[in-house]
């Protein structure tokens, strides 16, 4: 490993802070849905003073997502996809945005957004399957999932970088030779990341056993959904590239989902267009 | 025999005609009776609509017999090339579960298609 010393997970989380902001926008629209007189024009206000942000939504409303229906106004847009869901996806944008110092020689942003959004369409889509209430946490969990891996990438890059050549001769998965050299994967990072700020519960479990749900004791179900959609994700040609490999199957959290291949064949064929629509839309200036 | 859209198929109809891709190859004989992991092959392969046997219709030995040659014709080599490169993404051991064998299957016909198109 490098000479550099190894940071502790606490040290790498006031790392991160300082170079990315805990979002300001999702803190705004936060206050403003719990206050109980708060309007959808409210909202639609806050979002509409950052225009990246309007024209993303106005798209995302329109895309087959949310049924490709003829949506022209923020208000309208924020009727249909929901406030909170609205407050989560504003979540997700702006940590597309963010992460511009990573190094793009090793980590390519885009792929790893591209990833990202394939996980949170076809979580959507089996959360959808499995006719599981508010699908729509499990695409914003699914864009986040691999948070971690990206702040890895922007405060210890050469650190990262060495442990990635490792997986090259070793056989095995990134994230168990995070944790044999760092002591924690990226999926603590990420998930620890989010608890810091202030991200609820059912989005910072669900990033936190992406890889292994069935440890999980209060969200296994929710994150099994999420440890599916990206092996899924991985096995069809999106993913991410600092992960090489597809990620080893939980195959206990996985018999109690109780999907079946052909439950699973629907997911897929339906997530397909819609991955490559939410990524146009997402990435765009990226 | 009426011929239904893609979307309007369900479970154990049993085709009248044999669906070809664009390029001619066999997806599915006369007489198949048909389950969701066909309506995902025709979609995957761009099939838009099929001929069914009418329900009342009765079902010919002939028919039967087609669905018994296979119904994969696509190039065999490849069909190998693309699994093989797809495998090698997936820890050896994984691939003994029954669930990712699955998925590495639908993955190689995925990625074959997109090459053809």
């Amino acid at each position: 490993m490098s000479t550099e010393t190894l940071p502790t997970l606490a040290e790498l989380i006031s790392r991160t802070s300082e170079i990315n902001s805990p979002p300001l926008i999702y803190n705004r629209l936060n206050e403003a849905i719990n206050h109980p007189r708060t309007s959808v024009g409210d909202i639609a206000r806050i979002i509409s003073e950052d225009p990246g942000l309007t024209t993303r939504v106005l798209k995302l409303a329109n895309s087959p997502l949310y049924g490709s229906r003829q949506v022209d106004s923020i208000n309208r847009a924020i009727t249909l996809i929901g406030t909170k869901e609205i407050r989560d996806i504003s979540l997700c944008v702006s940590m597309i945005c963010s992460f511009s110092t990573i190094p793009k020689e090793f980590f390519c942003l885009h792929n790893h957004w591209r990833h990202s959004i394939a996980c949170g369409v076809l979580a959507k889509n089996i959360a959808i399957f499995q006719r599981e209430p508010s699908a729509d946490r499990f695409f914003v969990a699914g864009i986040l999932h691999d948070i971690g891996q990206a702040a890895l990438c922007a405060t210890i890059p050469q650190i990262l970088e060495n442990i990635i050549a490792i997986t090259d001769h070793e056989n095995t998965v990134l994230n168990e030779i995070e944790t044999r050299e760092l002591g924690y994967d990226h999926a603590i990072f990420g998930a620890e990341l989010l608890k810091n700020w202030n991200i609820p519960l059912n989005i910072h479990e669900l990033v936190r056993f992406h890889h292994s749900p069935s440890q999980s004791d209060s969200h296994g179900r929710d994150a099994t959904i999420i440890h599916l959609a990206d092996i899924i994700a991985q096995a069809f040609g999106y993913g991410s590239n600092a992960e090489k490999r597809v990620a080893r199957l939980d195959s206990e959290a996985f018999e109690k989902l109780e999907l079946s291949s052909d439950q699973c064949e629907m997911v897929i064929s339906q997530s397909e267009q819609q991955i490559d629509d939410i990524i146009a839309i997402l990435t765009a200036e990226l | 025999m009426p011929t239904l859209s893609i979307d309007q198929l369900k479970p154990f109809m049993v085709l009248a005609a044999e669906v070809r891709n664009r390029s001619g190859r066999l997806l599915a004989p006369r007489g198949m009776v048909l389950s969701e992991k066909h309506f995902v092959v025709f979609k995957t392969w761009g099939i838009k609509d099929v001929e069914i046997v009418a329900q009342d219709e009765p079902v010919t030995a002939e028919m039967h017999q087609e669905t018994s040659a296979i119904s994969e014709t696509t190039d065999q080599e490849t069909f190998n090339k693309t699994r093989e490169k797809i495998e090698m993404i997936f820890l050896p051991e994984e691939l003994e579960h029954p669930f990712i064998q699955r998925l590495v299957e639908l993955a190689v016909r995925k990625q074959v298609s997109r090459h053809e198109h």
